[in-house]
């Protein structure tokens, strides 16, 4: 049996799918899409259930590309039963959805959730009036403390209800219209489906559409030129009704929480608010994470020494090979684990605990003057991580340019590779000042770019249109999965392609092929930057992998001790061209997935020169400011 | 609070203590629209309701002195005029912002009743500062996707909002304990009427 949940975000979907399947949750993509679905089985009566968890959507009219996910998965007809999660502390909100999964008459299921804080504010929902208005079941439910006993006993009780409402005349004559010339033999009731089409769902339209709707539509146009909107209204209209009717509220607006008076009541202690959030990831990440790279740098030395007499009895191929996949694999465990985990989990705390959520209201301003919008954030703070699942974060924005301007602004955001070289390449060997001047010449570069970008591309009209969930304890375990997801990409391709990547500069190194590549690059280095010609190798190699730049750096100069070698403006001067580097070939693979080869490649090349016109003005500049 | 009944729930018991003040209600609207009396037939096709249902209606009308009866016909006291005008005003705002068929079911609503009858006199969002309290009155939109989505975050004519915070960039809104944000771009074609007295909890 086939089980979907459904419901708007933060209403209490995963910790459902947890505490129904327990352990077992596989997080997949959705076919066509890079949204992530996520399912589990549980036994229930004796019989198997596949619970799939949608997108949290706040209606079946999609306004995101997640939304559309969820739409979709909807309208495709694919499931026996639906699990429509409600949120008890916003009713009204939640039946407009319920209304369409009515019109559509699938069978369904209503789990209300949050019902205990929703009493302590003072609202209390009338669950068996609910379910004799819609003749559905109808359940309370509370997934974090495991009470979903109620949920299990009723769910085969799953029915299509018998609500009917009506549209005003003219809509339904459209309804009728459309009833007459569609095509539609799905489970799903045709109405609705037709009801849909009328909507302008762009989803129902690529399944279900034809050529006359948009005739139908028109002939009504001169009367009532909004029969989307009319649509739309009259049901919410029917929500707010049914909510009324099941629900007592006896206060209206609760108090605010003296963390939202502290920073959504407040402009200046909103940016502090933020600014200690962000020291604090950072603080953590530094001495966290760094405690943890040690550690585990430490075991990979004794593991390499542990195998180095083995090594040494095998051919100089084999063991230029072995030892520089190890030297890939050691690199990115010790980068993944610490820094990108904690990265991630810290994330997720921020998320599920509703405090994300705020910063985009208190960043708005500041991100609109640089021509973002400040949902922006989000993926911008992902790309801390790994700048692969922040691309596929971008999907967040509500429109393209938005995505495609972020997307190719990421070469400004240090991901944590390239954070490695800063830290180990610069910070290290030239000191922690020329490290910070790094981060900050890139956020000078950041703001410059998106600058530009704001006159080149100008901003699509965006409107922040946002929820803020109440503040919420999150749960380990949804913050684990979290971060998992989204570190799955680094740990199932980043890592293999390290050790590729390390084979790979064997092989260079074994065939002597360093010459060729290091002449043709000579304006750029030793031109441009004013480095060793040498250096081309490693910021070449910042293509297939940036955590390895380190490594090839001393590699190619023959020591690690880099200070011997190169001054500390010409450390600086390599860490600023790594860092503005183009995005690495997983990166870049992601960016075709999203926007296409011909843009992708577009970014790759034009982002190589851009970050190197950069890093040679810098130095520059640099170089003057010292000279007076 | 909510006056718990509606007619197209089709709930028997709820029905049977309040279809009499439906019907009365939609007898004095249905004089309004006409413009002339309504006899005792226009009544029980308008409603589809019994003659005896319509009966008992009337007579509880004129015992309120808000109509009184000419042979078939149901004729408007001066009083009675005043009433339906109300009624019907309601009727017509309701009809333009829901549609026909949920302004029928709305207009019972006591509670929103009163600040719908105020509709013409709603104002954008713009002109509210922070802590006033309203509802809102109609959404001047076209774009679906800002529709849904400010539907979506439970903003829909009709629902009860308390302004938190008027900021540069964005309103805050209270909309039943929840926090929301909208775009200070889109304040000017929303539009609210403003709370006569303040809400339940005083403590904000």
């Amino acid at each position: 049996m086939k089980v979907l949940l459904i419901g708007q975000p933060n209403v209490g979907k995963s910790t459902l799918l947890n505490a129904l399947t327990g352990a077992k949750v596989i997080i997949s993509n959705y076919p066509g899409t890079t949204v992530d679905v996520s399912e589990g089985t549980a036994v229930i009566d004796g019989e198997r259930c596949l619970f799939i968890d949608t997108p949290g959507a706040y209606s079946l009219s999609p306004s995101s590309e997640e939304e559309k996910v969820t739409d979709r998965i909807i309208l495709e007809g694919d499931y026996d039963i639906v699990v429509q999660v409600i949120d008890a502390t916003s009713l009204e909100r939640s039946l407009i959805m319920t209304l369409q999964l009515v019109e559509l008459s699938v069978p369904l299921i209503l789990a209300l959730n949050f019902w205990e804080e929703a009493e302590k504010r003072g609202i209390f929902v009338d669950v068996s009036l609910l379910e004799k208005i819609l003749g559905i079941p109808v359940v309370k439910i509370n997934p974090v403390k495991r009470d979903i006993e109620k949920l299990k006993k009723r769910l085969k009780d799953a029915r299509k209800s018998f609500y009917k409402f009506t549209y005003d005349d003219h809509i339904e004559m459209a309804i009728s219209k459309v009833l007459n010339v569609i095509d539609y033999g799905g489970n799903l009731l045709r109405r609705g489906v037709a009801v849909k089409l009328l909507e302008g769902d762009p989803v129902a339209f690529e399944l279900f559409g034809f050529s006359e709707l948009e005739k139908i539509k028109e002939s009504f146009r001169e009367k009532h030129p909004d029969i989307e909107r009319d649509i739309m209204i009259t049901r919410a209209g029917y929500a707010s009704l049914l909510a009324k009717n099941v629900e007592r509220i006896s206060r209206l607006y609760t108090k605010l929480s003296w963390l939202d008076k502290l920073i959504i009541n407040n402009v200046s202690g909103g940016l502090i608010f933020t600014l200690l959030v962000f020291a604090g990831i950072f603080a953590s990440l530094l001495y966290i994470g760094g405690g943890f790279q040690d550690f585990l740098n430490y075991y990979f030395g004794i593991l390499l020494n542990s195998i180095e007499p083995w090594l040494q009895s095998q051919s100089y191929f084999v063991r230029l090979l072995l030892e520089n996949s190890l030297i890939g694999l050691a690199a990115g465990i010790s980068v993944a684990v610490p820094y990108i985990g904690i990265f991630y989990l810290l994330l997720a705390l921020l998320e599920d605990s509703g405090v994300l959520a705020r910063f985009i209201v208190i960043l708005d301003k500041l991100m609109e003057k640089l021509g973002l919008s400040g949902k922006a954030v989000i993926p911008i703070m992902l790309g801390f991580g790994c700048t692969v699942p922040a691309i596929r974060a971008t999907r967040i924005l509500p429109n393209f340019r938005d995505r495609l301007k972020v997307a190719i602004l990421y070469i400004t955001v240090p991901c944590s590779s390239r954070s490695g070289i800063i830290f180990g390449v610069v910070g290290h060997y030239a000191g922690a000042a020329y490290a910070i001047g790094i981060y900050l010449a890139a956020f000078f570069i950041f703001i410059i770019t998106a600058k530009i970008f704001n006159v080149v591309i100008p901003q699509e009209e965006h409107y922040l249109i946002e929820d803020l969930p109440p503040y919420r304890r999150p749960l380990v375990k949804n913050m684990v999965v979290k971060a998992w997801v989204r570190m799955k990409d680094f740990v199932y391709i980043v890592i293999p392609l390290l050790i590729v990547g390390g084979m790979a500069y064997g092989i260079v190194a074994y065939y002597n092929l360093v010459k060729p590549i290091v002449e043709p690059f000579r304006f750029l280095t030793v031109g441009w930057l004013h480095l060793p010609e040498e250096t081309i190798i490693p910021l070449l190699y910042g293509f297939l992998q940036k955590d390895l730049v380190p490594a090839m750096l001393a590699n190619a100069l023959g020591t690690a001790n880099f200070s011997d070698i190169m001054t500390k403006t010409q450390l600086f001067t390599f860490g600023l061209a790594s860092t503005f580097q183009v995005p690495c070939i997983i990166a870049f693979g992601m960016l075709i997935k999203d926007f296409g080869i011909k843009r992708a490649l577009l970014i790759e090349i034009s982002t190589f020169f851009y970050g190197m016109l950069w890093a040679g003005l810098i130095m520059r500049l640099i170089l003057l400011f010292s000279s007076i | 609070m909510a006056v718990k009944f509606i007619s197209f729930l089709g709930i028997p018991k709820l029905m049977e203590r309040r279809w009499k003040n439906i019907l009365m209600e939609d007898i004095l609207r249905l004089a309004k629209e006409k413009g002339a009396s309504p006899t005792f037939k226009d009544v029980m096709e308008d409603s589809g309701v019994t003659r005896e249902e319509v009966g008992e209606a009337v007579k509880e009308l004129e015992r309120k002195k808000l109509v009184k009866r000419e042979g078939n016909n149901i004729v408007l006291t001066k009083e009675g005029e005043k009433t339906a005008e109300v009624i019907y005003n309601y009727h017509k705002t309701v009809e333009k912002l829901f549609g026909h068929k949920t302004a029928h079911s709305f207009e019972h609503m006591a509670d929103k009743v009163k600040y719908l009858q105020m509709a013409k006199n709603s104002v954008s969002l713009a002109n509210f500062v922070d802590g006033e309290e309203g509802v809102l009155i109609s959404m001047q939109l076209k774009n679906p996707k800002i529709i849904a989505r400010l539907i979506g975050i439970g903003l829909v004519p009709g629902t009860r909002f308390k302004i938190v915070k008027v900021r540069d960039d964005v309103l805050v809104l209270n909309i039943s304990g929840r926090l929301v944000i909208v775009d200070k771009k889109l304040t000017k074609n929303l539009f609210g009427v403003k709370s006569l007295e303040s809400s339940l909890d005083r403590s904000t």
